[in-house]
């Protein structure tokens, strides 16, 4: 508490000087109160260090993905899907400064002397703005890093962390012991190392342990190195030089810091921020009923009758990844390599759709139902929107800063309101055009319903290679003219929205990513473009509806270059495409895990029964049992089992990131050059405190399924075995085994069966529900037996 | 399973830190014995003060020492000292009132050795005048009984929301029938005696000061067994989830 006097005595006088930080506190002792003990002799760090950490400021990044601006990216439609909820709580505060502050303190063991412990190293970040953390004076600090002044007898290592007073910051602690030099000499003195970081971070402190004790170690490692040879100097009094971060031993600073602020803080920020995928219950048939579609959809679209590449990659992760994923001793990860976020978010969502741990609890009472409604209402107000102001611009959030995309809505007289329905209104005006050039000027036009819907045509054939042009489907021979979609002239080829926008204004082509090539080839045979191009969000984004007006006038454009047409293909997508069935979740969920207090508020209700008596006459339930010869008397108090808790922490699945983050199990990535080898290089640290691990590339561009295996030498630890497995690729398989074929072989079989039930026009909706469910059970448990 | 165990402790006046209540279940092999081996012993009360005592209904039966509830068919077994885990429990509650700077403001602390295992801690005080610093000072320990680190941050990774929401719970339902209570009591002084100047006892010795019981405080005789279900429930909750 006089800590906290003195902190805002300390502020307050504090105001119109400069905020103490470890550059100044060699000059400025950080107390300037009598009978606090100064530590004006706590190190500086050195110029170096601070170079090595704005070089390895990672955390800090531009380029780092924040959630809020992930998710303006994806649909509403997807979101639910993918998040279980378009409602993401975000701390405000994640978006604040991350600040941090490290101290390396020493307790004397001296305990009469007002000086019993002393701070070798105070360094803090920013330096010029971290005033609030570098304000807690280290007299309070070190109250919560030693304890009281009672002695502790036990020489263990002791790891702690709490949040800080009166303010809004946590500290973690390792105490520990130096070990016996090599002549015998020991010391009583225990040593410290803390991080001082913000208190939002604290839900994921206990998950990110792990990394957090890989930093505490390398910490404790550098200083033991040098407690050794200190020993022999001081064996009376403090150890460390009270001048640690400079001088010879500030190299043992800059690899702590570095270490922090390269792997710790990236790490803690990730957990903290990016949003994690809910996994449905087996046995939602919402849920079910969705994911098949999506299947449908995307055999359809994507991949044709002919290239199972959907089915190789449902049977490999449940036959191979499923459990590995959920495994906390070996680190394995899916990727999704596409040009096209919607495409890898739409792939994220059948893949999510087979792994491991699924959301326990009962998911149906959090249902709600009335979202439809919402949707709807949502609709008709981008209807009316679009009828009334066709032409002014509609201004959304930019995905960063520097990349602010005004997106001008233009002659949308169409209304969908979702990808799953069919329009309601007839035209030839889809308005998707979009223009964008550079990057904060860049302007997209876009079609007003590009909130809600995704289930795009040119997404979904957006990262077709062109090598793959005999696999397309029926799809491409449906495919309908794209002028249609694109009458009034200006159109849009941004890449994904946080990658540059480029200017086209001339081009009337929607140009996709890896579809480049196949869409020019159809409209615009000689403009060829980098494939590194892919739709937006903003670029048009219906299905093309078959048996509509519209759709009718689309298929005569397509009739000449039509060869095949499957009709039964085209009235399963129909059917199967009218309803979407994942509502909006009423659970409250933040990026990390979801929300128990509702879940406690109700459950203490009916357990604890405020107000009413559980003795006596309140209870008479309760029944003693009479006492033993060694044990007393028991009141067996009777209680149900309440059962309605449900999952908490979601496991580190992901969704489309634009840069690859290597704590995350199952994400999308942008294509690049050297997108192999940063997740090689990943692997490869992953090394350092394992002996295995590997990763499933999943590339939309080439259609190619790839594993890639590291393993450490156990001998010679710094030898790695790299093995690259192609499990399939050019619509062909690699060398995969027997086994794996036969499950290929069934889910296609399973999802051909599936199928027929939705063209099957006498089963109820239960009845289907209940055989979809059934199917989808026997895939998932396929490799259980 | 790790063994889980959840402890109201007391930094009493009189005997220092103290369990009042300890609530944990059996074991998987105990499944059978309805965690008979938790049940306490018939202890003389004689030694607790009114503040550190575990208070039982006695509906003619006065020798109750435990607390049972079976759910799921697992028994959660709630005495005043835990009979299997007695030292450590201890050491954990020595720790957090003595050697730790405790701070009373519902704040989490955690803190890990490979003895004491993975404990989580939340402090909380209340008013009370008749005790030392008028104040009584209480928390609430989950303790992972483990030596492996990664495993016991794992539970309380997955599950951190639901335990700082259950102690949450249950400690503003003891602030607000304590805060509910000097109300009361604070109406009936008014009405008994408006005559009389009230005098505090802040700076009386600490000989006139006298140990209160939780369940005194709050004005609820039930106490006690709301904590035995609650911590139940919680415990339930933690053992058979299958995230």
């Amino acid at each position: 508490m006089l800590g906290t006097l003195l902190r805002k005595t300390n502020a307050a006088s504090d105001s119109n000087t400069a905020t103490p930080t470890a550059a100044t506190t060699a000059n400025h002792p950080i107390s300037h109160f009598p009978g606090v003990p100064t530590n004006s002799n706590a190190t500086t760090l050195t110029t170096k260090t601070d170079a090595l950490f704005k070089s390895s400021n990672q955390f800090n990044s531009r380029n780092f993905a924040i959630s809020s601006l992930i998710l303006e990216n994806i649909s509403d439609e997807l979101k639910y899907k993918l998040f279980g909820t378009k409602y993401l709580a975000f701390t405000e505060d994640s978006c604040a400064k991350y600040c941090f502050r490290v101290l390396i303190a020493e307790e004397t063991g001296q305990i009469a002397c007002k000086n019993h412990y002393r701070f070798s190293l105070d360094y803090s970040y920013p330096q010029q703005n971290s005033g609030n953390l570098m304000k807690i004076r280290q007299n309070e600090l070190k109250q919560y890093i030693f304890g009281s002044l009672v002695p502790s007898m036990s020489n263990l290592q002791n790891d702690k962390f709490r949040s800080i007073p009166n303010s809004k910051f946590i500290i973690i602690t390792r105490i520990f012991h130096a070990n016996q030099g090599s002549n015998g000499i020991s010391s009583k003195n225990r040593f410290a190392i803390s991080l001082c970081i913000p208190n939002f971070l604290t839900p994921v402190i206990a998950e990110a342990w792990s990394f957090i004790n890989i930093w505490l170690d390398q910490s404790q490692n550098v200083i033991s190195s040098q407690l050794n040879f200190l020993i022999k100097r001081n064996q009376q009094g403090g150890i460390l030089p009270m001048d640690y971060g400079t001088s010879c031993y500030s190299k043992d600073i800059d690899k702590i810091i570095f270490s922090l602020t390269k792997n710790l803080l990236p790490c803690l920020r990730s957990f903290v921020e990016l949003p994690r995928l809910i996994l449905y219950p087996n046995t939602y048939s919402n849920f079910i009923d969705t994911w098949f579609k999506d299947c449908f959809n995307w055999i359809e679209i994507k991949d044709g009758p002919k290239l199972i590449f959907l089915q190789t990659l449902i049977a490999l992760i449940l036959f191979d990844y499923n459990n590995a994923l959920i495994n906390p001793t070996v680190t394995t990860r899916i990727i999704v390599l596409s040009g096209n976020s919607v495409v890898a978010n739409k792939l994220i969502f059948i893949l999510n759709g087979l792994l491991k741990p699924k959301f326990h609890g009962n998911i149906a009472n959090f249902v709600k139902v009335v979202d439809n409604e919402v949707n709807r209402s949502d609709d008709y107000e981008n209807n009316v929107d679009s009828l009334l102001g066709l032409d002014e611009p509609h201004i959304i959030k930019p995905f960063e800063k520097a990349k602010t995309m005004p997106i001008i809505k233009r002659n949308v007289s169409h209304t969908v309101g979702k990808g799953w329905e069919i329009p309601k209104k007839t035209s030839s005006s889809y308005g998707s055009v979009s223009v964008s050039s550079g990057e904060s000027s860049a302007e997209v036009i876009q079609p007003s319903s590009f909130k809600s819907n995704n289930n795009s045509l040119h997404y979904l054939s957006s990262s077709l290679s062109s090598s793959q042009a005999g696999s397309y489907g029926s799809w491409f021979n449906k495919r309908p003219s794209l002028l249609q979609f694109s009458p009034s002239t200006k159109l849009s080829h941004n890449n994904d929205s946080w990658e540059k926008i480029s200017s086209s204004a001339n081009h009337n082509v929607h140009r996709t990513s890896s579809s480049a090539s196949l869409h020019q080839s159809y409209l615009r045979p000689n403009d060829r473009v980098t494939p590194q191009h892919s739709p937006a969000i903003s670029e048009y984004d219906e299905y093309p509806w078959f048996n509509t007006p519209e759709s009718l006038k689309i298929d005569s454009t397509l009739a000449s270059t039509a060869t095949t047409t499957t009709t039964t293909t085209t009235a399963t997508s129909r059917q199967i495409s009218e309803k979407f069935s994942l509502q909006n979740i009423e659970i409250g969920r933040n990026c990390q895990r979801i929300s128990q207090s509702k879940i406690i508020d109700d459950v203490f209700d009916s357990i604890c029964k405020p107000g009413e008596s559980l003795i006596g006459d309140g209870c008479k339930n309760n029944k003693f049992t009479r006492s033993t010869s060694s044990k007393a008397a028991v009141l067996e108090i009777v209680q149900v089992d309440k059962g309605n808790h449900c999952t908490e922490l979601l496991p580190r699945y992901t969704t489309y990131l634009p840069q690859f983050n290597n704590w995350f199990k199952l994400q999308g990535n942008p294509i690049t050059i050297d997108s192999e080898a940063t997740i090689v290089n990943s692997m490869k640290k992953d090394l350092e405190n394992e002996f295995f691990t590997r990763s499933l590339i999943v590339s939309l561009r080439k259609r190619e399924i790839k594993e890639i295996i590291i393993k450490r030498d156990v001998d010679k630890t710094n030898l790695f075995k790299q093995k690259v497995h192609k499990v399939f690729s050019n619509g062909k398989f690699g060398n995969i085994s027997i086994k794996l074929i036969d499950f290929i072989n069934f889910i296609n079989n399973s999802l051909k069966r599936a199928r027929t039930l939705y063209e099957d026009e006498e089963l109820s909706v239960l009845e289907r529900d209940n055989a979809l469910m059934s199917i989808f059970l026997s895939m998932i448990h396929y490799c259980d037996e | 399973m790790i063994p889980i165990t959840i402890s109201l402790a007391h930094f009493c006046d009189k005997h220092g830190p103290i369990s009042i209540l300890v609530t944990q279940s059996n074991e998987d092999k105990d499944e059978n014995s309805k965690g008979d081996t938790l049940l306490a012993p018939n202890y003389p009360t004689d030694s607790f003060c009114a503040s550190c005592l575990l208070e039982f209904p006695n509906d003619g039966v006065n020798d109750v020492r435990s607390m049972r509830s079976i759910i799921n068919n697992r028994a959660y077994v709630t005495t005043q000292y835990s009979t299997v885990r007695y030292q450590l429990l201890n050491s954990i509650i020595k720790k957090c009132f003595s050697e730790e700077t405790m701070v009373y403001d519902t704040s989490s602390f955690v803190f890990f050795d490979s003895m004491r295992g993975l404990n989580l801690v939340m402090g909380f005080k209340l008013y009370d005048e008749n005790a030392r610093g008028n104040e009584r000072r209480y928390c609430f320990i989950l303790s992972i009984d483990s030596s492996d680190n990664e495993k016991a941050m794992s539970i309380l990774s997955k599950h951190w929301d639901f335990i700082i929401s259950g102690f949450h719970k249950m400690i503003d339902f003891i602030k607000q029938s304590h805060d509910k209570t000097i109300s009361s009591n604070h109406k009936d002084d008014t009405n008994s005696s408006s005559f009389t100047p009230i005098v505090g006892n802040y700076l009386r010795s600490n000989k006139s000061k006298f140990g209160r019981s939780l369940a005194d405080l709050t004005n609820d005789k039930s106490l006690f067994i709301r904590m035995h279900k609650w911590n139940s429930y919680l415990l339930s909750s933690l053992t058979s989830r299958r995230d």
